[in-house]
């Protein structure tokens, strides 16, 4: 397995190099680059300026390991709204021609937002319909999308067997989950979940999590690894079980008072922990 | 002198059952739930057949002394058994008892007490017939030192082992395989898909 850490967890400010020099100097073997997040990768960036970044990437002895997106909140391929689902189409396309360019074979998209006001069989009949569409872009740019497991968050897809009958209707091998082992504690167990989808998992988020903070309270229920009530030997045990060998990849929240750059150290010592399986 | 092992093994050779490569056939014991429950799992992925090779004994807990006997003229007749405990939730005597009948018939040796995963549940790491795991099934059994060749273990413990009897082979599981053939578990699948061809 190879370790990497999100842009996103760059200090704001930070210039694009400094960045990707502290995640090398940190011990990670690659960067997940955010589409809308840091400055240097938005919709508006062009492929000159996407050619420059992964002249940057490599110049650091990184790879990109995967591209997401911070845009799906806002702009969803299960909208109502024709120009908000248009939106969604464009900047997950976007994502796939860019990962060509980065020489990197998946994405990451959050489809599917349940809400008081547009209701789960909607949402799910326009999300299959979206990820149909879009899995033959996917197939052509030979560029796999992970439907991450945000489930709590999308109120959407809340059990290993239902985003499993999902990926089932979608029926295509270039869209899977990417899975986030910090986003099941309300449901259910990482590593069940992992065991379940197997060869689908297109990427692997890493984070721990605080049980009994709930998601109802002023403070994140997210905390960095070891530190939180994910099983740790459990989820190592089933990745191995499962045969996955590819990406994890850190998605932590900026945690550090002070030195934030220590953030990054401990995490990809943490990570290879993890790898070797001595927990 | 022939002890009684002995002397049940070699008297059973005079029973020969005609056996074939391909499908399985089961032996179960009746009134069972845990042996029903593991049953239903093999039959997803087994194809029945009264001539098979491959015999497969779900979730047992007590076999009848005649059914002890036709195993052991199977396997001495080149059959596959796959003996598969049920001992997860048994009682102290009902372990002992199959303790006994494990080594007066086919010379395996259980520990007299299960193994249970500290922090709710653990893989077993299967090394044959494909390297492969699979989720523990509650309290295991362990096999003692010279009950056979190991072929699954976990933190250590031999849990499934196999071993030649005559012109075929035991395989005994500690932990059952059933349950999760059931859950449609895909490696335990592959497990007993490459047994199943390979006999």
């Amino acid at each position: 397995m190879k370790k990497s850490i999100g842009d996103n967890l760059i200090p704001k400010g930070m210039k694009v190099e400094d960045g990707l020099a502290l995640v090398k100097r940190a011990g990670f073997d690659g960067i997940e680059l955010w589409l809308g997040d840091q400055p240097w990768f938005q919709m508006a960036t062009t492929d000159a300026q996407i050619r420059e970044l992964y002249r940057q990437v490599l110049d650091a002895g990184l790879v990109v390991s995967n591209v997401p997106n911070a845009l799906d909140w806002d702009e969803n391929v299960s909208d109502r709204d024709p120009k908000k689902r248009a939106a969604a189409f464009a900047h997950i396309t976007r994502q796939i021609e860019v990962a060509q360019i980065f020489n990197c074979d998946a994405i990451l998209v959050v489809a599917g937002l349940v809400t008081e006001a547009v209701p789960y069989n909607e949402v799910y009949a326009r999300t299959v319909e979206s990820m149909k569409s879009l899995a033959e872009k996917a197939a052509a740019a030979k560029v796999k999308i992970g439907v991450e497991n945000c489930c709590a968050e999308q109120k959407f897809l809340m059990s290993p067997r239902e985003f499993a009958l999902f990926l089932d209707e979608v029926r295509s091998p270039w869209v899977g989950i990417h899975l986030d082992v910090g986003n099941i504690h309300e449901t259910g167990f990482p590593e069940q979940w992992i065991e379940i989808h197997g060869p689908r998992i297109t990427r692997v988020h890493v984070k721990d999590v605080l049980r009994h903070r709930g998601r109802c309270g002023d403070q994140s229920v997210y905390t960095n690894l070891f530190l939180g009530d994910n099983n740790w030997p459990a989820i190592r045990g089933a990745l191995q079980k499962v045969g996955y060998d590819g990406w994890i990849i850190a998605e932590m929240e900026s945690r550090y008072r002070y030195a934030p750059d220590q953030q990054f150290f401990d995490t990809s010592a943490a990570m290879s922990r993890f790898i070797s399986g001595n927990l | 002198m022939l002890d009684r092992r002995e002397f049940l093994l070699t008297s059973a050779v005079s029973v020969l059952p005609t056996i074939r490569s391909g499908g399985c056939r089961f032996l179960v014991e009746p009134g069972n739930p845990l042996a029903a429950e593991s049953l239903r799992g093999y039959r997803r992925r087994l194809r029945e057949s009264a001539e098979a090779r491959l015999i497969v004994v779900p979730g047992f807990r007590k076999l009848s002394a005649g059914q002890l006997i036709a195993l052991q003229t199977s396997v001495l007749n080149g059959a596959c058994v796959v003996l598969e405990t049920g001992l997860a939730f048994a009682s102290g005597e009902e372990i002992a008892a199959q303790s006994a009948d494990l080594w007066n018939h086919f010379g395996i040796r259980i520990a007299p007490q299960l193994s249970k995963a500290t922090g709710g549940f653990r893989y077993i790491r299967y090394h044959w017939p494909i390297d492969t795991m699979v989720r523990d099934f509650s309290a295991a059994v362990v096999l003692e030192p010279g009950s056979g060749e190991p072929i699954g273990s976990a933190a250590g413990q031999v849990l499934a082992i196999r071993r030649r009897v005559g012109q075929g082979c035991m395989i005994y599981l500690g932990s059952p395989l059933g349950p999760a053939l059931l859950a449609e578990d895909k490696q335990a699948e592959s497990w007993i898909r490459t047994l199943s061809e390979g006999v």
